[in-house]
């Protein structure tokens, strides 16, 4: 119970913790492996059972019989069928907004867009 | 068009289709074009269609309706086997495939069965959309999504939206936020079968409760 940090090369949890797990690495919760607190990795893999919030730099996968209940934020994700998850997802960047957009595509004449000799000299 | 590779062909060699008057099924080979109900004889559109220009004609056909880039549909109901969408699309559908390319709109309700948003194709829809799977390489905004089967979220894709599916997949390069509910299917019931009676040898000893040796014994 309380905080265990990892940091290279990765963590495989067997066991059940309570707190939270943090790695540098991969951090795999394996089958039987049960996690009630935060785990923070690069990539996360989960077999086991996981009550609290993920955050990976890279992937999470829920694999096999893996259950998370959680919020969870990462660059991918895969939850494999026969796996449960129910939680709060962030995934990924959000695309460039259309506005945006639009205006690379329509070319403003250069005096709208170039800021005013004031704004520099400041 | 650029379709994913994995976009499968609408059907192989025959399908079934369903009567839009008295619903029965009726078995019809790939490449018909005309049918009459078996069971009410009324025709049963199997053409496909192509809308280039803005259209609200009343449209029920097992065939394929392409919408055109300059396309937009806005009448009544809309059926089809497979819908493609590179206009814009603002009436209630119902569709086998969805299709929705670059540069498209979908802005209503209807249902499908497959939903395959291509990169560029831009789907918003109020309310609950249910679905059988839902391939997104572009964006799709809705309130709530309801798959059977896969939901994937592929680089360049973008999902927003509440959703409940047997799997999910999102890519590294896609985005997507909203809550997410997968749950297991339930595990089959293996029956537990008795061993049969003839496999106990005859002369095998019975087993006899420890209270009874013991009183016997006494």
């Amino acid at each position: 119970m309380g905080f265990l940090s990892y940091f290279y090369p990765g963590v495989d949890v067997t066991l059940m913790i309570r707190g939270e797990l943090a790695s540098k690495g991969a951090v795999k919760i394996l089958k039987g492996g049960t996690i009630i607190g935060s785990v923070i990795g690069h990539k996360i893999s989960i077999e086991g059972q996981v009550q609290g919030t993920l955050t990976s730099s890279e992937s999470l996968e829920i694999i096999s019989e893996g259950s998370v209940e959680g919020n969870a934020t990462a660059m991918s994700l895969l939850v494999e069928s026969g796996s449960a998850y129910r939680g709060r997802c962030r995934i990924g960047h959000p695309p460039a907004t259309p506005e945006r957009e639009n205006e690379e595509i329509d070319h403003a004449p250069e005096t709208k867009s170039t800021p005013s000799r004031w704004f520099w000299q400041k | 068009m650029n379709l994913p590779e994995s976009f499968p062909p609408l059907s192989s060699s025959a399908r079934d289709v369903c009567c839009f008057s008295c619903g029965a099924d009726n078995h019809v080979p790939v490449d018909a074009v005309t049918l009459h109900c078996t069971r009410c004889s009324k025709p049963i559109d199997l053409s496909d269609y192509s809308i280039d220009g803005m259209s609200n004609r009343k449209i029920q056909t097992y065939g394929e309706v392409t919408i055109g880039i300059r396309g937009k549909y806005a009448g009544s109901k809309l059926k089809a086997g497979r819908l493609i969408v590179l206009g814009a699309l603002e009436a209630q559908f119902e569709c086998d495939e969805l299709v929705v390319g670059k540069f498209a709109l979908v802005t209503s309700e209807g249902t499908a069965r497959a939903l395959y948003v291509l990169t560029g194709g831009k789907v918003k829809l109020p309310g609950t959309f249910r679905l059988a799977e839902a391939h997104i390489y572009g964006e799709l905004e809705v309130e709530a999504l309801k798959a059977e089967g896969i939901l994937a979220v592929y680089k360049g894709g973008s999902l927003v939206s509440d959703i409940e599916a047997s799997s999910v997949k999102v890519e590294r390069g896609a985005y997507f936020e909203g809550n997410i509910v997968v749950i297991p299917p339930p595990k089959p019931e293996i029956p537990v079968e008795a061993p049969p009676a003839a496999e106990l040898p005859a002369d095998e000893e019975k087993i006899v409760p420890a209270e009874e040796t013991l009183s016997g014994q006494a």
